[in-house]
């Protein structure tokens, strides 16, 4: 297994891991928070039956009362008494039809004064009882107006005809206490949920009045497990509490109902239950994503990488050739120095081609053609690379054979570029400088198909420049005719051939080299005692290389330099 | 490299603008059309540099154009000196 797949792996197997986290983390918060809201409901359920279940008690001995008691004016303190106790309610005041207070059991109600409850909005409540338009009047519980602790819950009911009305105060200790039987049932047949329930019990004697198993009935909420001091809360969500209650693990709501203490308990297995199973699912889901993803990726690294490989090999394979066919390139051009070992004391010939890829349209090339005569060719086909090397091979084998036949240099220039316009479908074409020497006279003949001007260095340290055209370049245009030129070398001068890759090389500001620092190189290296064709290529090659400094090179680069050092004998040759 | 089109009927003036060289001068070669153009006129008023590789479209562009009229027009001084040094002022008809 390489470094990648490892890397994909851990890769995928942690992403993997951390969307499992994410889902049980936020799967687990939305149970939760479904059981905060199941609670909320559960409570406001229970708190209204309680609550119902208070007002119908109180409903039911204000109704007896007024049975019992034609009208307010028929009540006796001791019969009133009487009645309180057997209703088991804690106060009894009657009112008549004037709205003045008949008899109470409470001693601060004085009877005669005008009935009047703490706020005027119940007394514009209790009024309708006396105008008829209601029957019965329910508060919920509140604190008594001396003793605020002392919740106590009131009702009134009217007596027919408009004759008055019983108010009936009863406190929430007894409703707990005396009225437990009426609460046995109403946590008995309600659920929380699937399997929560209710526990409703004595908050004094902690002792479980009603609850869905009825074994646990009459049981002290001690055995739930439920601390018995317990805070209160007020009802809404962020007061659940998570304890264990008849040994099971639930979210438990503590309420305080009508007196009661009220426990809504939901186990908590319902709500992580849900949540496992959910997470199981969810946890498959992702591994086949996550495997599927990792295989993907896999696969397309994978085929990237063959066709990286593929196309490396075919670039070695492309680079291969370019080589190969630079060396061929290389050995088609005359590269041992000197050519003519015997002749060395006659004639100094030198010369080099830098091309700008590996193969170049660049070429030189001398060879005898008579007896005493060598041509010296400098060309440049106007392509680079591959397509300017294939054209070069072609117009240097074309010079070559027609030169090496004898043909006059001229002449042999047109047909040359006769025969190259021959299947040049892309234009191509060639400038060339040739010139045949002949060492016995140092005569040169030349013609100049288009190529840059050749410097003559005198014997008496001056520079000529061949300007001299014969025609457009080989290959340019067919049936061309070149004109022949021809000067006399003397020993001790030379010529340098060059191509237009010296002249327009540029630095790194665009500036071109140009043929005044190409003369002034070859002034102090030329005429410099002592000084060689090897030596003034190399100088200018090296000088040129210096101006180019920190750019690409950008044409191919020819220099070929001749120079005559003696006459030679015809002997000799 | 911009090159501004003018087709005037028959006739078709190419007007290259900055250097035709190695880089350019296969974007002026694909600009040259010869169905239905009778007359070429290369514009050379905006071109400062032409390289062989320049010189090579226009020669192709003048065989193309075999039968037919091709002019190298507005050529400045600067390149007027490298069709003389190339022995293309022979080959071109200027205008």
């Amino acid at each position: 297994m390489n470094g990648f797949s490892r890397r994909l792996i851990v890769g995928c197997v942690c992403a993997y891991a951390f969307s499992v986290g994410i889902a049980f983390v936020s799967g687990t918060r939305q149970a939760n928070s479904k059981a905060e809201k199941l609670l909320d409901n559960a409570v406001e359920m229970i708190t209204s039956t309680i609550s119902s279940g208070a007002d119908a008690i109180l409903k039911f001995v204000g109704t007896a009362v007024v049975r019992a008691f034609e009208s307010p004016q028929d009540v006796t303190p001791k019969l009133v008494e009487l009645y309180k106790r057997a209703m088991s309610v804690d106060e009894l005041t009657f009112v008549d039809g004037e709205g003045r207070i008949v008899y109470s059991t409470e001693t601060n109600a004085i009877p005669g004064s005008y009935f009047n409850p703490a706020s005027k909005l119940r007394l514009a409540d209790y009024s309708l009882l006396i105008t008829g338009n209601v029957s019965t009047v329910v508060e919920p519980f509140r604190g008594s107006v001396e003793n605020p602790d002392l919740r106590r819950k009131y009702a009134g009911v009217a007596f027919p005809c408009g004759k008055g009305f019983v108010q009936i105060g009863l406190d929430e200790k007894r409703l707990v206490n005396d009225f437990d039987y009426f609460y046995e049932g109403v946590a008995s047949d309600w659920r929380v949920g699937e399997c929560g329930y209710y526990i409703v019990a004595n908050p004094a004697t902690g002792y479980i009045i009603s609850t869905l198993d009825h074994a646990n009935v009459g049981r002290s909420l001690n055995d739930s497990g439920v601390a018995p001091d317990l805070l209160y809360s007020n009802s809404k969500s962020g007061k659940t509490k998570v304890l264990d209650v008849f040994n099971m693990p639930s979210f438990v709501r503590d309420e305080f109902v009508c007196g009661h203490r009220v426990l809504s308990v939901f186990p908590k297995k319902e709500v992580t239950g849900a949540v496992h199973v959910s997470m199981l699912v969810t946890s498959i889901v992702l591994l086949v994503l996550f495997v599927a993803f990792g295989y993907l990726v896999f696969q397309i690294v994978k085929r990237n990488q063959q066709i990286r490989m593929f196309f490396e090999a075919e670039k070695r394979q492309v680079e291969k050739d370019l080589l190969m066919a630079k060396s061929i390139q290389e050995h088609v051009l005359p590269t041992v120095f000197p050519p003519y070992p015997h002749l060395v004391e006659r004639i100094d010939i030198y010369a080099e081609m830098h091309p700008a890829k590996e193969v170049g349209g660049d070429f030189y090339d001398f060879m005898f053609v008579g007896p005493e005569q060598i041509a010296f060719i400098v060309a440049d086909v106007s392509g680079k690379g591959v397509p300017g090397a294939m054209f070069m091979m072609r117009a240097k084998a074309t010079l070559q054979g027609l030169l090496q036949g004898g043909m006059d240099v001229a002449e042999a220039m047109a047909k040359a570029s006769d025969q190259l316009c021959v299947g040049n479908y892309t234009s191509m074409f060639v400038t060339a400088w040739v010139g045949v020497l002949n060492i016995a006279t140092g005569n040169v003949c030349y013609v100049n198909a288009g190529h840059n001007p050749p410097l003559l260095e005198r014997e008496n340290k001056t520079l000529d420049c061949l300007r001299q055209l014969s025609g457009p370049p080989l290959a340019a245009i067919e049936g061309v005719k070149y004109r022949k030129y021809s000067f006399k070398l003397n020993p001790g001068e030379g010529v340098l051939l060059y191509t237009d890759g010296v002249t327009e090389a540029n630095d790194v500001s665009g500036e071109l080299y140009g043929e005044n620092r190409l003369v002034q190189c070859l002034e102090s290296s030329a005429f410099t005692a002592g000084c060689s064709s090897s030596q003034i290529v190399s100088d200018v090659a090296g000088n040129v290389r210096k101006f180019t400094k920190g750019t690409e090179q950008a044409d191919d680069i020819t220099l070929l330099s001749f120079r005559l050092l003696g006459f030679a004998d015809k002997g000799t040759i | 490299m911009e090159i501004q089109k003018i087709q005037n009927g028959a006739k078709l003036t190419l007007k290259p603008i900055g250097r035709v060289d190695t880089m350019t001068a296969p974007e002026l070669e694909s600009a040259v059309v010869i169905d239905g153009v009778d007359e070429l006129v290369f514009d050379l008023a905006e071109v400062e540099y032409v390289s062989s590789a320049g010189l090579r479209v226009l020669l192709s562009s003048q065989k193309r154009m075999a039968g037919k009229v091709m002019k190298v027009a507005n050529v400045r001084p600067v390149v007027k000196e490298v069709f003389d040094i190339t022995g293309f002022t022979d080959i071109f008809t200027f205008a």
